[in-house]
């Protein structure tokens, strides 16, 4: 996951961020399916942790990860149209 | 052991549902059809087809297809399809989409809907999902699902009411 470049690593966290839904869903109506806790707590690490390196490196992805200990730092990155990701 | 039970179906044993749209109103139909809002048939139509509504079909159609509620078929359909409820089809559907009950469609979803009505009345069934199948994150963000049993991508949709159906 570390030698993931920023695109591949905003890719796999949309990925496991949407396993993380879809198990969620299932969940649910399965509240007490073990197989599928054991998924969505395996995947919501995998996302957590891939978020955790990416926001590190390039900045927060959501508002509520942004850094405010200095300065406003949500407007340092590209805004999405500007391509870059 | 992982605890699969609680990932099955919990609905085993209670599929049996009342039948609620046949039987008899009055005593006596045994012998005899039951035809709705009339009575009864003449008679028990012996080699005669029981048409449901209408008593018992004229004759006992030979080589054409009994019809349900109409009697028997104008001839045996041959290359056209049989229609249940209206004979046959008026050709056999070449280039248009069969509907069910109702011949073909003129290539228009909107026969379909005009003929639904002839249709009876069903019960939906949906399965319980399972915990099975289940896809790498990455297939699941290109499938938008992570379940593989649920990867049904239409196909033939010009008119997905008539000819639309899930699956590959």
């Amino acid at each position: 996951m570390k030698q993931m470049n920023q695109q591949q690593l905003l890719r796999y966290i949309q990925e496991t961020g949407f396993d993380v839904i879809d198990t969620n869903l299932f969940l649910d109506t399965h509240p007490d399916c073990q197989e599928a806790l054991e998924h969505f707590c395996r995947v919501r690490s995998q996302f957590l942790e891939a978020r955790a390196i990416y926001e590190a490196a390039y900045g927060p992805l959501t508002i509520d990860n942004v850094n405010v200990e200095n300065e406003w730092t949500w407007i340092n990155q590209p805004w999405p149209w500007e391509g870059v990701c | 052991m992982k605890n699969m039970n609680s990932c099955q179906n919990s609905c085993q044993g209670r599929n049996n549902m009342p039948n609620c749209g046949s039987g008899c109103k009055k005593p006596g139909c045994n012998t005899r059809p039951s035809v709705s809002n009339r009575g009864y048939g003449s008679n028990n139509c012996s080699t005669r087809p029981s048409v449901p509504g209408c008593g018992c079909a004229s004759d006992n159609c030979g080589t054409r297809p009994s019809v349900p509620g109409c009697g028997c078929a104008s001839d045996n359909c041959s290359t056209r399809p049989p229609v249940p409820g209206c004979g046959c089809a008026s050709d056999n559907c070449s280039t248009k989409p069969p509907v069910p009950g109702c011949g073909c469609a003129n290539n228009s979803c909107t026969d379909y809907n005009r003929c639904l009505g002839k249709q009876p009345l069903g019960m939906a069934y949906v399965p319980i999902q399972t915990w099975e199948n289940i896809s790498d994150s990455c297939t699941g963000l290109k499938n938008a699902t992570i379940f593989e049993d649920l990867v049904l991508p239409f196909v033939n949709t010009n008119c997905p009411i008539t000819t639309g159906r899930r699956g590959y």
